[in-house]
Order: C-alpha cells, then structure tokens, then sequence
C-alpha cells in the first residue's frame, strides 16, 4: 500500500469515493477474481464493495487505510457470491483427476510410499519474510492457486485468505467439518506441492 | 506411530480446528525425529503468513495480473454515479 499514507485524524471523514475505483479498483478485482475464479462475479463483487462502501462511508474511521477498509468490505461480499456459487454447482460435481498433478496431490501415491513416508526429500523454504518479499514467489503463488482446481480454491481462499472461521464456511456453505478439513488439506497439499516445483524451480 | 502422512494431514487440520492432547504430542515427538516432516511443517507455516498477506502480494503483481477492464470500469462507475444522485452528500 505504497500510495497510501496512513491515515491521520484529519483524514478521518475524508473519504474519496471518486477516486475508489482509479486507486483501488484493480486490486479489489484481482482479489475478488482469485476467490471467485470468474471475471463476471468478480466485477459484480467489486460493484456491491464500492456501492456498499458509499453507503457507509461515514463509518469510516480512518483507523486503517481506505483499502483495507474497502476489502475489509469485498470480504463480505465474497461470502456471499461463494454461498451463491456453491448452490449453483456443489463440489461433488466437479470431475477430480487423482494423476493431475495440480489436484490431489494428498492422494498422490508418489507422495508417499506405502508405509506413509514422502518419498522426495522436501526443500527448504527459508525465512517468510524473505520469500514475502520476493516477487518470484507470488508469480508462483498465483500460478499455483490458478491451476487448483476452481470450486476447492473457492473455499480455501474463504478459509485461508478472508480468514472466515471453519465452522462459518461449513454453516453458510452446508458441508460437514470433515469434508471441509480434508479440502482444505487437499488444497494446501496440491498448492505446496505447485509451489515447490514452480517457485524453487 | 503416525506416519509422516498422518502427521501432514494433522498439520494441516491444526490450522482448522484444536488438535487432542494425544494428536498434539503425538505431531511434536515426530516432528523431533523426521526432518521432511519438519520442513512441511515450516511450509505450511510459510504458506500460510503469505495467504494472509494476499492483498499486498496482488499489489506487487499489479504489472503483470489481472485487472478491470475499461468497460468493466465504466459499468461500475455508472453504478456509482447513479447511486450517488440517489443518495446525495
């Protein structure tokens, strides 16, 4: 958030609702497209965010940057759209190929040997920070999430970027605690495994 | 004895719900003897400081991701305008 400045009490009822979408709208719409995995919903979520947002501008406080304000926002929204997507097409549907190497990796035999032991030894990753910092890791990153398959990335993004509790996602998405554990493990196994291959590379 | 896939699947559900007492202990004595384990364990850490961080991570991407489209643009702008005359100040 580099053209941000942190907002000071002058700043606090000054909102620029003119400018949102100039300053902020890529990023919000990157963010939407990588949970929602469709441009159509993504513009859409954007759209309720800033209209939202113009509604309660003056809740604002300026305690946070206006865009952590406005994802604070979309964040919500993506609630939503994800409740809708997944009534439009559950899981279950989706075709699983076990030997895709950007799925399934948990199930991936090669994996693990017979007696449950990883067969590659496993690299390491080094200090977060660090690989926070660097751009080659979030090329990978976002690579990697778009190569997951698009109804489990939906709901590990629910989880692990918006932060949404498990019990809320298995409440407003209607799966069991166990299903949701085991998609959630299937999706940082196959994304751990994409990141090894493409980012360590 | 948990095997390094249980103990994967285990490091992973931690970050979901509270592991038992017995799955706890369980995870660190193995993670004290198996390096591969050790270094999953990390990744995932890694994994998930960088996820929780997504927002700034897009931002460094601005060049090369995706962004609106003009059209794009223009719809939602529209939409605020027509919001902004129903709802003046």
């Amino acid at each position: 958030m580099t053209d941000d400045a942190p907002p000071t009490d002058a700043a606090v009822a000054a909102v620029h609702p003119e400018q949102w979408l100039e300053r902020h709208g890529d990023v919000l719409y990157r963010y939407a497209l990588a949970h929602l995995r469709d441009a159509h919903h993504a513009e859409e979520a954007v759209q309720e965010t800033l209209l939202a947002a113009l509604e309660s501008r003056h809740r604002y406080t300026g305690k946070s940057t206006e865009r952590t304000w406005l994802i604070g926002i979309l964040k919500h929204k993506l609630i939503d759209h994800g409740r809708r997507q997944w009534r439009e097409t559950p899981l279950d549907e989706e075709n699983y190929s076990p030997d895709d190497p950007a799925d399934g990796a948990a199930n991936n035999p090669r994996l693990f040997d017979e007696s449950g032991h990883w067969t590659l030894a496993l690299r390491q990753w080094g200090n977060p920070a660090h690989a926070l910092a660097q751009r080659q890791f979030w090329q990978a990153l976002d690579k990697c999430l778009a190569a997951m398959p698009p109804k489990l990335a939906r709901i590990f993004m629910l989880r692990e970027v918006s932060g949404v509790e498990s019990e809320k996602i298995c409440q407003e998405l209607g799966v069991t605690a166990t299903n949701l554990w085991t998609m959630l493990y299937r999706s940082r196994m196959s994304l751990r495994h994409c990141l090894e291959r493409t980012w360590l590379a | 004895m948990l095997s390094c896939k249980d103990i994967s699947r285990l490091v992973s559900e931690s970050e979901d719900r509270a592991l038992t007492r017995w799955e706890n202990l369980g995870v660190r004595l193995h993670l004290l003897i198996c390096r591969n384990c050790r270094r999953f364990s990390w990744q995932m850490k890694v994994l998930r400081q960088a996820l929780r961080h997504f927002d700034t991570g897009m931002e460094k991407l601005q060049d090369d991701a995706d962004a609106l489209s003009t059209e794009a643009k223009d719809r939602i702008r529209q939409a605020l305008q027509c919001r902004r005359q129903d709802h003046p100040g």
